[in-house]
């Protein structure tokens, strides 16, 4: 059975993926300016767990790979822990725990015999680049989307401009914490 | 205070263009009460130049259908700085530099609320003054992906908002109401 590929962003209400968590932005951090609720801490906890790897793009590894190994605790053990696999042609030997580069250049073919070869669930936080790369050969089976109550007008988008339409299912949605939507969409 | 109560049909990676192309599909029951309600306290429309001069080529002259009847009659205010003898019953153009304070003024004053259909251009400018008070949008589960426009440009102020209430329909499109931020 092929492996599930989820991707997951924390995002605007225009859309915004960029540097939620930190980086160099305009609003570093910016979602960290939200109460997410103690169900929407539960929600990216479940998240986290369920993630039988992690599939993401040079700038967010970097981001990744400079935070957690120095963090502890539940969220920490289990991105240290678990298998990560890089999308990046200039990367080189990389220092996190449990890193596999993926360095052939097309991204999407070495994705899709991932998904072919590896069980359980890949999970995508970040990585704009390689998310719309996926979508737009449909290697994505679901999108999760933690949207907060900001128009924060500039930077990069979770969608930007692809050749074709992806029609949805939406399967879950609920208001967590200070009215940020927790939102599931599937392949339709 | 009469609000000022925008509607938007949009698509999950943001596009507000056409939705001919992309929102019927997902058009039901739900849909059609929730566009009611948000019309309904209403009594008077705010649009941009672009819908102005799509509706009122097609309004008058389609008397015989329900938002015939509800949007040629009704108070229509413009805002456009080009626009000057509009021909359409009851419209009146805002324009120059003192839009701002004359919406400041006509909200100050009496009446129902002042509704919005689409105009994304004219809404942007809005939320920048500090002039809207609802953002209603139905998202529909879907990324359009082309090149059609979105409610948001990139480079604008950064707006905090607060989702006023969040809905779910069968057919996966949302719901939401958001205003400013206090």
């Amino acid at each position: 059975m092929p492996a599930r590929i989820t991707v997951t962003e924390f995002v605007s209400l225009d859309g915004v993926m960029e540097a939620p968590g930190g980086e160099d932005f305009k609003y570093p951090g910016w979602s960290f300016e939200f109460d997410r609720g103690d169900d929407g801490n539960q929600f990216k906890l479940d998240e986290t767990m369920a993630a039988d790897a992690l599939l993401i793009g040079k700038r967010t590894y970097e981001s990744f790979a400079g935070a957690w190994p120095n963090r502890e605790g539940e969220f920490a053990d289990k991105f240290n822990g678990m298998p990560k696999f890089v999308v990046s042609t200039t990367l080189g030997e990389p220092d996190w725990n449990n890193t596999t580069v993926l360095d052939s250049g097309d991204a999407t073919a070495q994705v899709g015999k991932l998904k072919q070869e590896f069980d359980g669930e890949i999970q995508v936080p970040g990585s704009h680049r390689l998310v719309q790369e996926l979508i737009e050969v449909d290697l994505v089976d679901q999108i999760n989307l933690m949207v907060f109550p900001v128009i924060i007008g500039t930077g990069k988008r979770a969608f930007e401009e692809t050749p074709d339409r992806r029609k949805l299912k939406l399967t879950e949605s609920k208001v967590v914490g200070e009215g940020v939507l927790v939102l599931v969409y599937e392949r339709a | 205070m009469r609000r000022i109560r925008s509607n938007f049909f949009i698509s999950l990676d943001g596009v507000v263009e056409s939705p001919d192309q992309w929102h019927f599909p997902y058009f039901n029951d739900e849909m059609g009460n929730a566009v009611g309600t948000a019309f309904q306290g209403n009594d008077a429309m705010l649009m941009g130049r672009v819908l102005y001069e799509e509706w009122s080529a097609y309004w008058p002259h389609n008397v015989d259908q329900p938002f015939g009847d509800v949007i040629n009659p009704i108070k229509k205010y413009v805002l456009s700085n080009t626009l000057t003898s509009p021909d359409w019953e009851n419209t009146e153009v805002i324009s120059g530099d003192g839009a701002a304070d004359k919406l400041r003024e006509i909200k100050a004053g009496e009446g129902g609320d002042i509704g919005m259909s689409g105009s994304s251009t004219t809404v942007r400018w809005l939320l920048k003054e500090g002039l809207l008070d609802e953002l209603n949008l139905l998202v529909h589960p879907i990324a359009v992906g082309t090149r059609l426009a979105r409610l948001f440009t990139p480079d604008e102020p950064t707006i905090p908002l607060k989702l006023l209430s969040s809905e779910t329909f069968a057919t996966g499109v949302l719901n939401l109401s958001y205003a400013p931020a206090d």
